[in-house]
């Protein structure tokens, strides 16, 4: 195992020791970040069009309510209008042209070479937190409190040693900190001193990107660096669903596409609540969401990337409440997977949301089903996918360190079969059956025991005896205890003294250097 | 394609009399784990290890039916199948499989447009909620999981989920009792594991007692039997083979499983693993066949994996998933009605380890278009065991992946332009809008045992896991529901004629059981 030490800054060799590295260790593991995706197909070729002449109905004659004068006026002159409600609408022709003009991919660097760079884009499937629940679980009294600043930093060196996490967003809002600047700037901090993955992170405010940025360029050693290798992605939710803009985030992302950096956003209508609760109404009412942001996007700075994110999201009916553990929920998500893909843009979608308050089997089950259907479908990052509770409410360290083992199980149903003269094995069954009559120490055993088999770190294969005598613990039981190890001992290194001092005497920096494992 | 359509079709007609979220007649076929070309290579190179390879151990009265039929006893005493016999038995295959229930009304149809899950098993213990540990099934056991699974909506057969371990030293009396139990449980088409040919026609006279007289049984079988005549790799076993043979002789469906281990009694290399229980299956088929051309033979290769580092079977892992979704698509390529397993967690207890296992390999057998789907429900410890709290859980995990089986629905209607037009410039919301009410019951799956409250109204309610509520819901339910399948007079007749160790006492409420 690489040292966590190495440092981020130091890059000689550069591209090709890192591809080098990212070889040998896929070479060795059977899963690893942008495994390809898309063996699932929920939709049909003719539903997706469907679908998307839909969605181009609806830009054209409906149009979006809430622009801010500044896009009102930048749309216009690319083509769109402004109709007698005051709606802007955007022509088919207009849409389709964005559509070929967009960015196909984009990535998040990784600040190690030992863990990879996030591609986003193509058929590269990836999975990743994020949330912002606003609560944590405390597994002792199975109850909630509200989420804080530490918080965050734990599930993030919990996630730094997570192999199948493969980017940290922000699982937790810090409701400690009510100074939005304050907020943003130590969510940052966080994003670089937690891990050395490619990070994501949500903003209170749109005008403490600038001073974020300037925060990461310091880690990265020099102004501008940066925007050249973003290791941290970041965007809001432009859309207030039904077919409105949202002002803040609207600001936040022509800010961010005025930077040349990814809007990293989300949008999220309920069905049967603000779209519809015919599910392919849904899906055509968010896909038309979905593209007049890429449309801003990419009439502010064309080709700048932007995620395409459209989270339908799936209520209770009964109650109104958002499931996100629901079988709708699997589909919907896999389904915009594959819209994302009809239209070759980079995507995310939110899978993993359970609606079971702690790490059981129900949680088992709804994370399970929706992650392994989000990657089959080919989605680009998969978010929300550990940790998450009470569907988005709260945040399970406990979790985090199951859903990683269930991630691995996902990724390797993602990854596939190899099928090819020498998988297919006549010549070894031939020979084991007139011969032996087992495979067990045959060298084809042994050569593919490592690298076709996934080997899982908590969940349990014992013998039902042996787990007996080892006192019947189940999973969480487990978890609960690899989590105070792991939190007792992982203090990331990531960032030395002298930039940490440095970055402190800049930035309103909170997050006691002790709860680091540092000295005061 | 016609395969979609004619799902589609089924899904109009039911959703228009039923108006249900989810029903039997779903099938997948959306996901696919292998290239065409992957599939033709399996399959040509099967057919190779057939023909080339061939089985051990074949038995005389075997030997009798198919060799004059065109297989070839070599001289190293394997039979090979040669190239032509396997293609005509896949040719030949039934394309519709029958699942009669006791009561006609609950009959399922399998073929390639069908799903069924189903239960299975013959684990030999069952855990104990209150003390966390294993002890051993009991006749009793087997009762009140039949009762469960004949109450629970999304588990569509009974089959024996594990064996009654207190006749394990008498298998006739095992047997028997294992068949009156389940036909006392239950009004769904059941299954049970038999190992001993002898036994099939005395089960069938208990059976046909309930049918209604000699020969009725045969004419309309609620029950089928299975077991696994291959011992991997490539031989058979004796005792299974003669009970294939004799379904085969009475025309009655036989459930096949054929379970290699990879690594261990099969290649570790899971293509090849996948071509030694195709060519293993196929055998099975042919002599199937070869017997008698009507009967229904289940297509159960069931390759299974083994951690290679203990050489322990792992049902759980991904690589079990892969490799059951792949029999799940090569069987549908092939135009084999399969039976696919799934949900073989090696977790010991009903935890967020068995939910994820269980979860994601039920969803990819379901999404690769598997027919008869075993998701093991109830099971745990890699298949040693059940856990009747787990019988429920997983009844709520099968429901939510056949609504993800059911895919959405695209058209005019459902794309909505003029509901989102309408709320746009109206209320700006769905919630009271005609649509929404319409679709509230017919479009959306509701759980029963899934916690969807928020946080505090759960806190209120003691923070219970889906364990813990499962476990209160399981005793009401054995409680309360005592079937009477069989008739009084009946049941005098079959005590009469039959050694049944089922007390009639714990048959009715007030035992004091639950």
């Amino acid at each position: 195992m690489v040292p966590i030490k190495q440092r981020s800054g130091r890059r000689g060799g550069g591209r090709e020791a890192r591809l080098a590295l990212r070889r040998e260790a896929a070479s060795k593991r059977p899963v690893f970040a942008g495994l390809l995706g898309g063996q699932y197909k929920p939709l049909a070729q003719r539903d997706l069009e469907k679908i998307h002449r839909a969605a181009l109905e609806i830009l054209h004659t409906i149009g979006i309510a809430d622009a801010t004068e500044e896009v009102v006026a930048v749309a216009t002159r690319a083509g769109a209008f402004v109709d007698d409600n005051g709606r802007l609408c955007f022509p088919p022709a207009l849409i389709e042209d964005i559509v070929a003009g967009a960015a196909r991919s984009y990535t998040i660097y990784s600040r190690n070479p030992k863990y990879a760079d996030v591609v986003v884009g193509g058929r590269h499937v990836n999975y990743a937190t994020s949330g912002e629940a606003v609560t944590m679980l405390d597994l002792k009294s199975r109850t909630f409190r509200p989420s804080t600043l530490q918080d965050l930093y734990n599930c993030g060196r919990l996630v730094d040693t997570l192999d199948n996490i493969h980017q940290f967003g922000q699982t937790v809002i810090p409701t400690d900190l009510h100074d939005l600047r304050v907020h943003d700037l130590n969510v940052a901090y966080v994003a670089v001193t937690a891990t050395e993955k490619p990070c994501e992170m949500t903003f209170q405010q749109a005008k403490n990107v600038r001073e974020a940025v300037a925060l990461f360029d310091r880690v990265l050693g020099g102004e501008g660096r940066f925007v050249k290798r973003p290791f941290v992605s970041f965007g809001g939710c432009p859309i207030v669903s039904p077919l409105k803009f949202g002002a803040d985030n609207l600001e936040l992302l022509v800010e961010t596409s005025k930077l040349g950096l990814v809007s990293d956003i989300a949008i999220a209508p309920q069905a049967g609540a603000t779209a519809p609760a015919a599910l392919a109404g849904t899906l055509a009412q968010v896909t038309a969401e979905g593209l007049a942001c890429l449309a801003i996007v990419n009439m502010i700075r064309p080709g700048c990337p932007m995620t395409f994110a459209i989270w339908p999201f799936v209520s209770d009916l009964r109650t109104g409440a958002f499931s996100g553990g629901s079988g709708e929920e699997a589909l919907m998500m896999a389904a915009c997977a594959q819209i994302g893909r009809f239209y070759d843009l980079p995507t995310s979608v939110a899978a993993s949301m359970s609606d079971s308050k702690l790490p059981d089997a129900q949680a088992g089950f709804e994370k399970g089903i929706t992650a392994v259907t989000a990657g089959l479908a080919g989605a680009n990052r998969v978010l929300e996918s550990a940790g998450m509770v009470g569907s988005l409410m709260g945040c399970s360290l406990e979790g985090l360190v199951i859903d990683n083992d269930m991630l691995g199980v996902a990724q390797r149903v993602v990854a596939g079969l190899e099928v090819n003269d020498e998988t297919l094995s006549l010549d070894v069954i031939r020979e084991v059956a007139l011969g032996p009559g087992h495979y067990l120490g045959h060298p084809q055993t042994l050569a593919r025991m490592e690298t076709d088999f996934l080997y899982p770190d908590l969940a349990d294969r014992s013998a039902p005896g042996v787990w007996e005598a080892e006192g019947s613990p189940d999973m969480l039981q487990r978890a609960r205890e690899r989590v105070q190890e792991l939190l007792a001992t992982h203090y990331p290194d990531h960032i030395d003294p002298k930039l940490d001092a440095a970055i402190r005497a800049r930035f309103p920096i909170v997050l006691p250097r002790e709860v680091m494992g540092r000295k005061k | 394609m016609n395969k979609k359509r004619l799902r589609r079709r089924r899904g109009k007609i039911e959703n228009a009399t039923g108006g249900k979220p989810v029903w039997v007649g779903l099938v997948g076929g959306e996901y696919k784990p292998l290239a065409e070309a992957d599939l033709a290579q399996i399959y040509e190179t099967a057919l190779a290890v057939l023909a080339e390879i061939g089985l051990a151990e074949p038995i005389p009265a075997l030997l009798e039916v198919v060799v004059p039929r065109g297989c070839v006893l070599g001289e190293n005493g394997r039979l090979c199948f040669p190239r032509p016999l396997v293609e005509a038995a896949i040719a030949h295959s039934p394309k519709q499989i029958i699942y009669h229930a006791p009561n006609p009304a609950n009959d399922q149809v399998l073929d390639g447009s069908t799903m069924l899950f189903g239960t299975s098993g013959e684990g030999v213990t069952i855990l104990d909620y209150t003390t966390r540990r294993y002890r051993p099934s009991t006749l009793p056991d087997l009762y009140d999981a039949g009762r469960l699974v004949d109450q629970l909506e999304h588990i569509h057969t009974f089959g024996q989920p594990f064996i009654a371990s207190e006749y394990s030293h008498d298998l006739l009396t095992h047997d028997i009792n294992v068949a009156y139990a389940e036909l006392a449980a239950t009004a769904k088409p059941f299954h049970m594991g038999l190992g001993t040919a002898a036994h099939v026609d005395r089960i069938i006279e208990l059976f046909d007692l309930f049918a209604g007289g000699e020969g009725a049984f045969v004419k309309r079988p609620f029950c089928s039997f299975g077991g696994c005549p291959i011992v991997s790799p490539l031989t058979f076993a004796r005792d299974s083979l003669e009970v294939m043979m004799r379904c085969a002789e009475l025309g009655i469906t036989y459930d096949v499983a054929v379970a290699a281990q990879a690594g261990a009694t099969a290649p570790a290399a899971l293509a090849g693993c996948l071509v030694q229980t195709f060519a293993e299956t196929l055998a099975c088929l042919t002599i199937t066949y070869l017997i008698n051309p009507q009967a229904p033979m289940l297509f159960g290769m069931w390759p299974f994996i083994s951690d290679l580092r203990t050489g322990a079977f792992t049902g759980g892992g991904a690589e079990q998933t892969l490799v059951m979704a792949a029999t799940a698509q090569l069987c549908a390529h092939y135009g084999l009605v399969s039976s696919v397993a799934s949900g073989m967690t090696d977790a010991n207890i009903p935890d967020g380890q068995a939910g994820f296992e269980k979860g994601i390999s039920t969803v990819v057998a379901a999404l690769a278009g598997g027919n008869s789907i075993s998701p093991y429900p109830g099971a745990v410890g890699s298949l040693m065991g059940s856990s009747l709290e787990a019988l429920l859980i997983d009844n709520e995990m099968m429901g939510m992946v056949l609504r993800v089986l059911r895919g959405i629905e695209v058209d005019e209607t459902t794309l909505s332009f003029e509901v989102i037009r309408e709320t746009v410039t109206g209320p700006g919301h769905y919630l009271g809008n005609p649509q929404t009410i319409a679709l509230m019951k017919s479009e959306f799956l509701y759980p029963t045992l899934a916690d969807r409250r928020d946080t505090s109204t759960w806190e209120e309610a003691g923070s219970p896991t889906i364990y813990e509520r499962a476990h209160r819901r399981v005793r009401t339910m054995l409680h309360d529901y005592y079937p009477s399948y069989i008739s009084p007079e009946l049941d005098r007749e079959i005590r009469a004629r039959f050694d049944i160790r089922l007390p009639r006492e714990i048959m009715q409420r007030g035992n004091g059981r639950w």
